[in-house]
């Protein structure tokens, strides 16, 4: 260094000066995620005000924040029912009343105005509401960014809480993401790999009738794969009757067809919705008797007096909106009782609601006919 | 009564002539004028469908951002030229459109009650939907956005092309159209039950959407296309316009005149396939406004073509507007979708008009 | 007008549908100023004959008009040569009797001027309906209705005038007018040849007649020579008797259905009644 120490001293100062400088630069934390349509979401900073496009998304949201209503704008409640609802708005009711509830039955009658009116600095659309391109591209333009996401694990994918872990990353909670991922995936990987070894040692798969929205007409809806529920009986090891006519979410079959192919176990969905209609009743505030009579109800149709679930009372009810992985490790029990008697899908939905949730959600959210009560 | 001719030179006869023809030039003058106001009225509407929507913008600055529009914020600029303005001009296009082409097909078929799906098209067009919404088949190389629309054109079209078929073999009178259109409009309406038999969830609430009928898909490039269409066709009506006028006295008095009656019904048709067909594409079934578009305009300016075409056009605009307004407001955070009002609104206005007739006529 | 006007049919065969319609149908040379009146039994052809001769529908054989050809005219060519008003009244419409005139000048198109605004007024003004101008033609009554209509059939002042039915709705008042016109336009110097049922009308004011009869020309000369008791009995099956008036034309009084024997109905006794 020639130049005498002025020179030293100089660039000493220059030094420090940007140090200073660079130190005092805000860290500029920017969050990136790719979301499951490929597209890159950028945040500056973790979102506040979100838009959520299922009803069912409100319950995912509170698995990875304690407050989800501070962090939501507007949202899609569509038919969720008001007890369910009610529920929500207990954890925080001033905030939950701050949340704009609307009704969108489809990516049709999404409005890109009535969204960018609520000025969030985030909008998550499941891959159906994905759909609605024109406005996505709408949001896109007036600056909102958004992000294609099931938040709702998918059980049949690798990672079933993709969506979720990304929303956590969205919202400066990554470390919760991966806590509720961890859990989903171990438990079911639990259930299929112990499904796997079952029907390797040559167990037939168990014919299973699947009906979605039980009771509310004759005999009898039925549950195709390619959507969550259907595939739950997949992955559980049975097999869905009606499979080669229905595709994706349900097709009506006959009372005939239902005799003729004789399912082993039945298993309806349905929850307070149903109620007015004389369908399979489950859900929040729900007593256990109420929905036992209800699913006796279900399976007085003419048709199902017959079938062999019947007979043997493997006849089960589920709640639409429940857990996946409890419904999963349910299906599971009732298709492979014997194989599965250390499973308890109550304790694995009591250990998420106290890990996970802000609140516990009381109600019936199962229902089973059985030779001997349970 | 004076019969021959020889007294026509004198000066009383001139005076009265000269009367009558100030008297008929007053009446003239009179329609335009109703014109003019009815162009007024559709800008009305149309101003008043871009103040409305859920995002609060004042008028004052729903004013400034037409003109300015870097004065409105990032969000409010997408929302007025992006989401206001595309439904705006398509409210007003469709409206016109399907307006004009009720106007040429009440006359062509002489009937005071046609109107541009009479003719079984707007069936046809669903059908064309519903084959790309539920199987997923349509025009190769259109594709994403593009399917339905292309498909709905497609298949309106071609319900209309096997119409004139129809016609060119057996002649195309007026009843004969009628009937085919009718068949035609039942054959779809089978197809469409079909499909909408073995359709999913998914796809059959999509498609019943669809027929509902609704603005909030309009975008620049549909509201361009729209514009294209009615920007090529209206110079070919207005050229048609004296002698769609004559076929209003009959067939074979309009023939005796000298117009090739057959000729002029073809090419109308023609007209009147691409208005519907594009109009049902892009925004879905919208009922009433091709009826009441025109039948208000007779009443206001008389079966002449030259007036009757830009009162119906512009009635059938404004109409349209006003349809979306309501549809804004009428339950309050909800956009309905906009065939449901012109429906709900057109039938009892259709059925008045009915009763108009009926007294008129005792 | 030319005046070498002149108008002739040779072999004039129409067919409809694999029927044949009219059957080699000619008729002599007819001279500009003549009223030539068509009568005959219903279905006998007269309309058709007329739409023939309009291009209306399909034939063969020749039609001349002052020695052209019309069959191979385009629809607009006929109209400039040939005005014709077909049998029904002209459609609900709003248009006024004016503006129906006015299309009836047009044509095919082209801008309405002044004057030929007046000029149609001068047309409605001499059919007598000159009040009516600007009346809408719904609002009129049958007869002003078909008034209306003549007045679009010869508007454009066309050599050759065609008037099928004219009088069908109209009172004695204005059956006259409407026959008095035709005089006055075979005054001018055109043609005009005019269906009619009635056949005392068509003896007081055509100045020739021609029957039509299963398919083909019965008959065709002046009105005494063609109107004869014979011919009612051969072509209308009736038995009728036919006198003369003072003019020198033949009217016709009908008696009943060909045979009747005024005798052998009791209850009437019509010989008594002349």
């Amino acid at each position: 260094m020639k130049g005498g120490p002025l020179r030293g001293l100089r660039w000493l100062a220059q030094l420090s000066v940007v140090s200073v400088l660079w130190a005092g630069v805000p860290a500029y934390a920017e969050i990136e995620v790719v979301d499951q349509a490929g597209r890159t979401v950028r945040l500056t900073e973790p979102a506040r005000r979100i838009f959520l496009s299922e009803p069912g998304d409100f319950a995912m949201l509170a698995m990875l924040d304690e407050h989800p209503a501070t962090r939501i704008v507007a949202w899609n409640r569509w038919r969720l029912d008001d007890h369910t609802v009610a529920q929500w708005r207990s954890i925080d009711p001033t905030a939950f009343d701050n949340i704009e509830q609307l009704v969108i039955d489809g990516p049709q009658n999404l409005s890109a105005e009535a969204l960018i009116v609520h000025e969030p600095d985030l909008v998550v659309l499941d891959h159906f509401f994905g759909k609605a391109t024109q406005v996505v591209r709408q949001l896109e333009q007036a600056g909102i960014p958004v992000a294609i996401l099931k938040l709702e694990p998918d059980l049949t994918k690798q990672n079933p809480a993709d969506g979720l872990e990304k929303l956590a990353v969205l919202i400066g909670h990554a470390d919760r993401g991966k806590e509720v991922s961890e859990f989903i995936r171990s438990r079911r990987d639990r259930v299929i790999q112990r499904v796997h070894g079952i029907l390797g040692k040559g167990v037939q798969r168990p014919t299973v009738l699947m009906e979605p929205h039980a009771g509310i007409g004759p005999c009898c809806l039925s549950m195709g794969v390619g959507r969550s529920m259907g595939d739950l009986v997949i992955l559980a090891g049975g097999q869905l009757i009606g499979n080669e006519i229905i595709e994706e979410m349900s097709g009506r079959l006959g009372p005939e067809y239902v005799i003729a192919q004789d399912p082993e176990v039945y298993i309806g969905t349905g929850g307070r919705h149903l109620e007015r209609r004389g369908g399979l009743v489950l859900g929040v505030g729900v007593e256990p008797d109420t929905a036992q009579a209800s699913l006796r109800r279900v399976m007085e149709r003419v048709g199902l007096e017959p079938i062999r679930a019947v007979q043997n009372g493997r006849v089960h009810g589920l709640w639409h909106s429940g857990y996946g992985i409890v419904n999963l490790e349910l299906i599971a029990t009732w298709l492979h009782p014997e194989h599965f008697r250390d499973i308890d899908p109550a304790m694995t939905q009591e250990e998420m609601d106290r890990r996970f949730m802000p609140t516990r959600q009381r109600g019936t959210f199962w229902t089973s006919l059985s030779m001997t009560e349970n | 009564m004076d019969v021959s001719p020889q007294a026509a030179g004198s000066p009383e006869h001139q005076s009265v002539l000269q009367e009558r023809w100030i008297a008929h030039r007053r009446i003239v003058r009179k329609r335009w004028f109703v014109v003019f106001g009815l162009a007024a009225l559709a800008i009305v509407a149309a101003l008043l469908d871009l103040f409305t929507g859920p995002a609060a913008l004042p008028v004052n600055k729903v004013l400034h951002g037409l003109f300015d529009p870097d004065t409105l914020s990032r969000p409010m600029k997408v929302v007025l030229w992006q989401v206001r303005l595309p439904v705006a001009l398509m409210a007003l296009l469709v409206g016109a459109a399907l307006a004009l082409a009720g106007a040429e097909m009440q006359t062509i078929l002489s009937n005071p009650l046609a109107e541009p799906f009479t003719l079984g098209v707007s069936t046809s067009a669903a059908l064309g939907a519903a084959l790309a919404i539920v199987l997923d088949w349509g025009v190769p190389g259109t594709g994403g956005a593009w399917l339905v629309p292309a498909n709905a054109f497609v298949f309106a079209l071609g319900s209309l092309l096997l119409l004139q078929v129809f016609a060119h073999w057996r002649g195309a009178q007026a009843q004969t159209l009628v009937l085919f259109g009718i068949a035609i409009g039942f054959t779809s309406g089978a197809c469409l039950s079909l499909l909408q038999f073995i359709a999913s969830e998914d796809a059959l609430q999509q498609l019943v959407f669809w027929n509902m009928g609704s603005l909030a898909r309009a975008d620049w490039s549909s509201v361009g296309m729209l514009a294209a269409v009615v920007g090529v066709t209206l110079p070919f009506s207005w050229r048609a316009a004296a002698q769609m006028t004559s076929l209003r006295l009959g067939d074979e008095r309009a023939r005796s005149f000298g117009i090739d009656v057959s000729s002029l019904r073809r090419w109308a048709l023609v007209r009147i396939s691409l208005l519907a067909a594009t109009g049902v594409a892009f925004v879905g079934t919208i009922g009433f406004v091709g009826l009441v578009g025109p039948h208000v305009a007779r009443m206001l300016v008389g079966d002449g073509h030259r007036h009757l075409l830009p009162a119906s056009v512009l009635i059938g605009a404004s109409l349209m507007a006003l349809a979306s307004v309501v549809s804004k407001l009428l339950v309050p955070g909800v956009l309905l979708p906009v065939g449901i009002v012109t429906a709900l609104i057109g039938l009892p206005v259709f059925l008045g008009l009915m009763l108009r007739r009926r007294s008129m006529q005792a | 007008m030319t005046p070498l006007l002149t108008f002739e049919v040779h072999d004039l065969d129409v067919s409809y549908r694999n029927r044949c319609v009219l059957s080699g149908i000619s008729l002599p040379r007819v001279q500009a100023g003549e009223i030539i009146a068509l009568v005959g039994p219903n279905a006998a052809g007269k309309s058709t004959f007329l739409k023939a001769i309009a291009g209306l529908v399909h034939a063969t054989g020749r039609i001349e008009l002052s020695g052209q050809d019309c069959l191979g005219w385009s629809v607009r060519e006929r109209a400039r040569h040939i005005g014709f008003m077909p049998q029904a009244l002209p459609e609900d419409t709003s248009l006024t009797v004016l503006e129906g005139t006015l299309a009836a000048l047009l044509g095919p198109g082209g801008r309405i001027t002044r004057a030929d605004e007046l000029r149609a007024l001068e047309m409605i003004e001499s059919l007598g309906i000159g009040e009516l101008a600007l009346q809408p033609l719904m609002q009129l009554s049958g007869g002003q209705r078909q008034l209306a209509a003549l007045a679009q059939a010869v508007v454009r002042g066309s050599p050759l005038v065609l008037l099928d039915e004219p009088v069908s709705a109209l009172d004695l008042a204005h059956q006259w007018e409407v026959m008095n016109v035709a005089r006055g336009l075979a005054a001018e110097g055109r043609i005009v040849m005019v269906v009619l049922h009635d056949l005392t009308l068509a003896a007081q004011w055509a100045d020739r007649i021609a029957i039509l009869h299963q398919r083909s020309i019965h008959s065709f000369g002046i009105p005494d020579e063609v109107i004869t008791e014979r011919a009612l009995q051969d072509v209308w099956g009736v038995a009728a008797r036919v006198r003369t008036c003072e003019q020198g034309r033949p009217y016709v009084l009908v008696d009943g259905p060909a045979g009747f024997a005024p005798h052998t109905f009791t209850s009437f006794e019509k010989t008594e009644r002349l």
